[in-house]
């Protein structure tokens, strides 16, 4: 089932959490909600689950499919939704903490005992937790804890799945492993999930398409090739990976980083205007000589090459320290040195107008 | 012998604090338990008793305890109620409110008895009115009962307070985006919750009422068989000489609360285990 949202705004006192927002998470998809603190992610998913209310403007929607959700109160509107942390029934065992959500149903819509049964089970099989249908919340850890918080949420047969930053509270190790697990299982049951994260790596891992958003707004949504390889804005490029920046203007159509020229960007930029130049690590090379385009002369002050790849960390000319990270196979063929004299050239780079401070 | 401490504990001091701590529940605590016990030993075991099981005795147990009980249970679920609006809601005077939960723990016993025997005294602000429906309060067991209710509310309210605030908002939002009612969520994920320490709550307001005197004595009106509680009869007990008789009845009383504690206490250790082990 789809999620369309119109016109959505909230605000807090004086602070406006989300402005206007309009977005639609695609049927059967796993979206992620990208952002930092702060950004209005969690807000926008506790409003599509009914926890929060939106602000009352005209025109102001939340649709599942082609259903208006927005005057439905949360108890109806059949939304799975699994918090960062867990929100268990402590008093409850797995069995029951996964029952729940049938056994309170109205007597003639509630299932029949034996009903219940088979479906905690097909749960229990489905989260892998077989076997531990006994245990308290106390006694699970917490990879599995969550893996209770989902079963849970997914009994009710949700017409979506939100989750709020739903690994946020494991270890790095256990993360990871829930995060591919999670993207198996939605790969089996293809119900519409919406997640949220501050991690972009989770996201660009996880999700079949990426929302990021920035102070309350959507800053771009897309394909996580998309966002990562062909950011809108300086914001989503910074958030979604290390950069290097590099302060220039605009000249006659061109932007100028010191004896770096690159395409101007689109849009009304006149002449003097400042620009911002962002370079990911891997798209910069390390040559010895300077080349027929625009290179950054520099000296080498640190060499790393355990790990997938070579980081080396440049100082410029100018006094500017960059990150450059080279396959092994590169940094052998230059045979690097600390304190050796290089020059760095980008290989591909993206240029904003100069309109966001980091 | 220092450093058996220092193995035994990364905490220095285990000792000496431990020793102080024995020695000061043995002065404090056990001591005048122990002369108790020796003073109601004089006593042969066919005396024993014969003032233990005296009509006058086993009326004043069933009254006290009788009423301890139903004060206790009335704090149950009235300081339940009181500490859930204290917790829960924002409201001018809530502080205010609040303060007035500590009243029954501050104010002198027989200061909270004479004013009670004031108000529901037969000419009194509320025993006025419910005299002539034929209801009468003081001097009755109902005025042991409010007596008993009245110092006991502090204890379950201040129990409750701080798990209540504790509790997740989360865990009631994970209720009713299952599709909970207000209703199912409390009875099925609140109530229980909190059930371990609206337990504690009632055993401390239940202790504190069956060994209750100064604020019971005046609206009582200590008529023996009627009004006389177990405390006030081991008074009149010394007050007559008969420390045996006093140290008897005051046995019984130490071995019925002690139990009521003890079965207490182990049905929390249940509802820990369940909860808790292996955590």
């Amino acid at each position: 089932m789809s999620i369309e949202i119109r016109k959505i705004s909230k605000t807090f006192g004086t602070f406006a959490a989300l402005r206007n927002i309009n977005l639609v998470v695609p049927d059967g998809q796993l979206t992620a909600l990208l952002g930092p603190s702060g950004s209005g992610k969690t807000t926008l998913l506790r409003i599509i689950a009914g926890l929060e209310t939106p602000d009352a403007t005209d025109g102001a929607e939340i649709r599942f499919a082609q259903q208006n959700v927005a005057g439905i109160d949360v108890r109806d509107r059949r939304v799975g939704f699994v918090f960062q942390h867990y929100a268990l029934f402590r008093q409850l065992n797995v069995f029951e903490n996964i029952a729940f959500g049938l056994r309170v149903r109205p007597r003639q819509t509630r299932p029949p005992e034996a009903v219940i049964r088979g479906k905690v089970k097909d749960l229990l099989k489905l989260v892998q937790l077989e076997g531990l249908e006994g245990r308290y919340p106390a006694q699970l850890s917490g990879g599995q804890r969550q893996r209770v918080a989902l079963a849970r949420a997914l009994a009710i047969e949700p017409k979506v799945l939100l989750l709020d930053e739903p690994f946020g509270a494991l270890d790095a190790r256990v993360r990871q492993d829930l995060r591919r697990w999670l993207r198996r299982l939605h790969d089996e049951i293809h119900v519409t999930s919406l997640f949220v994260t501050h991690d972009q790596e989770e996201a660009l891992e996880v999700a079949d398409r990426i929302v990021v958003m920035n102070q309350g707004q959507i800053e771009q949504e897309g394909s996580p090739d998309e966002v990562f390889h062909s950011p809108a804005s300086a914001f989503v490029m910074n958030f979604l990976g290390n950069v290097n920046l590099f302060h220039g203007r605009v000249e006659e159509g061109k932007a100028v980083f010191g004896p770096l020229v690159m395409e101007a960007p689109a849009g009304p930029l006149s002449h003097g205007s400042p620009a911002r130049l962002f370079v990911r690590p891997f798209d910069l090379d390390i040559q010895l000589q300077a080349g027929a385009d625009g290179a950054l002369a520099g000296r080498v002050t640190r060499l790393q090459s355990a790990g997938p790849v070579v980081k080396v960390d440049v100082t410029t000319a100018e006094g500017q320290p960059m990150h450059v990270e080279l396959s092994h196979e590169r940094a052998r063929q230059l045979q690097l040195a600390v304190a050796q004299a290089i020059f760095v050239v980008p290989r591909t780079a993206h240029v904003f107008a100069d309109d966001y401070a980091i | 012998m220092w450093h058996i401490g220092r193995t035994n504990s990364p905490l220095p001091g285990f000792r000496l604090t431990l020793g102080y701590s024995v020695l000061y529940l043995s002065l404090i605590v056990l001591l005048p338990l122990a002369a108790l016990l020796a003073k109601a030993s004089a006593a042969s075991w066919s005396e024993f008793w014969r003032i233990a099981l005296d009509p006058r005795a086993v009326a004043s147990y069933r009254l006290t305890l009788g009423a301890a009980l139903a004060g206790a249970l009335i704090n149950a679920v009235f300081g339940f109620v009181v500490a859930w609006t204290l917790v829960r809601y924002s409201f001018p005077g809530r502080r205010l409110l609040d303060a007035i939960v500590d009243l029954p723990f501050a104010m002198p016993t027989a200061i909270s008895g004479i004013a009670l025997t004031a108000i529901y005294a037969r000419t009194g602000w509320i025993g006025q009115w419910l005299e002539p429906l034929g209801i009468p309060v003081a001097f009755t067991p109902l005025g042991i009962t409010i007596a008993l209710t009245f110092i006991g509310l502090p204890f379950v309210v201040r129990t409750l307070q701080p798990p209540l605030q504790e509790l997740e908002v989360e865990l009631e939002q994970a209720a009713a985006s299952l599709g909970a009612s207000r209703w199912q969520t409390f009875c099925r994920v609140l109530l229980p919750t909190l059930l371990p320490p609206l337990l504690t709550g009632f055993a401390l307001a239940f202790a504190r009422a069956l060994g209750e005197y100064g604020s019971v004595v005046f609206i009582s009106g200590n008529m023996p068989m009627k009004t006389e509680i177990t405390s006030l009869l081991i008074i009149v007990k010394l007050e007559q000489y008969d420390y045996t008789g006093a140290a008897v009845i005051a046995t019984v009383m130490l071995g019925a609360s002690f139990a009521i504690l003890l079965g207490i206490n182990g049905l929390q250790w249940w509802f820990n285990q369940r909860h808790r082990a292996g955590a």
